[in-house]
């Protein structure tokens, strides 16, 4: 009935009114207590520190790429004089295309798509990638940023888990973003 | 020294805990928070850590892991290394090992949202959801089934001996 409070009790994720909740489930239900002791002396275990063996790294000598967001900050302005002056004075430079390899873990689907802004939203079938439960396509993007979210099973909207940017759409669905050569 | 050094030296045993717990192979999960770090740093910097970030990039590194070979879930009887430990410790030891071969047992989303919860890196629900691309509700009810699943395989473990 209220099982999650004992997992959220364990992890520090109850607010108020399900501590009074959890207390007085504690305090009416010896079943709810025993399970809660039960998974408390599983969480001692499974939280025991092991001690790593491994030559400490020297981060600071490790040189960190240019960001794009410092690069925008620092040279937005003559980046984009560059960029144009570049492409004024040399209009016979072509922009390859950048293949870009699309996955994503789902091995409880039958079937999943990739639809996106560089697909103008039509979906694009993944293939299965091995025996794994993985889907793959690759796609061929020219430089710029893309918008785009995997359908399972034809209906279900899920946005790339390994995407760090994400974002709403106007219907309320997230959608991933993912920029190619910029 | 910078943000990320300092949680290195501090806090790389949480994150080695981390892949410990999802990988059950010490060598592999060492390997990876080493690289871990070494990519966040080339991304990122070394000014500013956010471990839920560095969570992401070792859970992205673990699945190319899978992909990429078969080590991933592949128990090795020498997981923990016990020579000269105390004898507490030893048993404690023995105990974890056991949850971490149950841990096996369980589906690969199971195992990774423990391992996120139980990381001692004070990832919060939202953080997991995050990380892994589900709502907070979603992992509250999976977080909860994982942990009762794992503690019926440990129980059916020992009584299996």
């Amino acid at each position: 009935m209220h099982d999650e409070l004992v997992s959220q009790f364990i992890d520090d994720e109850l607010d108020l009114d399900e501590k009074v909740l959890f207390v007085e489930t504690i305090q009416s239900d010896p079943v709810f207590t025993k399970d809660t002791l039960g998974l408390l002396q599983q969480e001692k275990i499974l939280v025991m520190p092991i001690p790593v063996s491994r030559p400490m790294l020297k981060l600071s000598s490790t040189k960190p790429r240019i960001s794009f967001k410092f690069f925008l900050k620092s040279f937005s302005a003559g980046l984009a004089a560059a960029v144009v002056t570049l492409f004024l004075l040399w209009p016979d430079v072509t922009i390859q295309p950048v293949s870009h390899r699309f996955v994503i873990f789902a091995p409880e689907v039958n079937h999943a798509e990739i639809a996106g802004s560089f697909s103008n939203w039509k979906p694009l079938s993944m293939k299965p990638a091995g025996q794994n439960g993985y889907w793959e396509l690759s796609v061929a993007l020219q430089p710029g940023e893309y918008r785009y979210s995997y359908l399972l099973d034809g209906n279900e909207k899920r946005p790339d888990p390994t995407s760090l940017l994400q974002e709403e759409d106007d219907f309320g669905s997230v959608n991933s973003i993912i920029r190619i050569g910029i | 020294m910078t943000d990320i050094e300092s949680y290195y030296r501090h806090s790389r045993e949480k994150l080695f805990g981390y892949l410990l717990r999802l990988s059950a192979n010490t060598d592999l999960a060492a390997d990876l928070m080493q690289e871990t770090f070494l990519r966040y740093v080339e991304h990122y910097g070394n000014d500013d850590i956010k471990p839920p970030l560095l969570y992401r990039i070792a859970r992205n590194m673990a699945i190319d892991s899978i992909r990429s070979s078969r080590r991933l879930t592949q128990l090795v009887d020498d997981t923990i290394d016990d020579r000269a430990t105390p004898d507490q410790e030893l048993s404690n030891r023995a105990e974890f090992q056991a949850m971490l071969q149950a841990m096996q047992e369980l589906k690969a989303d199971e195992r990774e949202i423990l391992a996120l919860v139980s990381g001692d890196d004070h990832l919060t629900y939202l953080d997991i959801g995050k990380i892994m691309g589900i709502s907070e509700g979603n992992v509250k009810v999976k977080i909860h089934r994982a942990r009762v699943k794992l503690r019926d395989l440990t129980q059916r473990q020992s009584h299996a001996r």
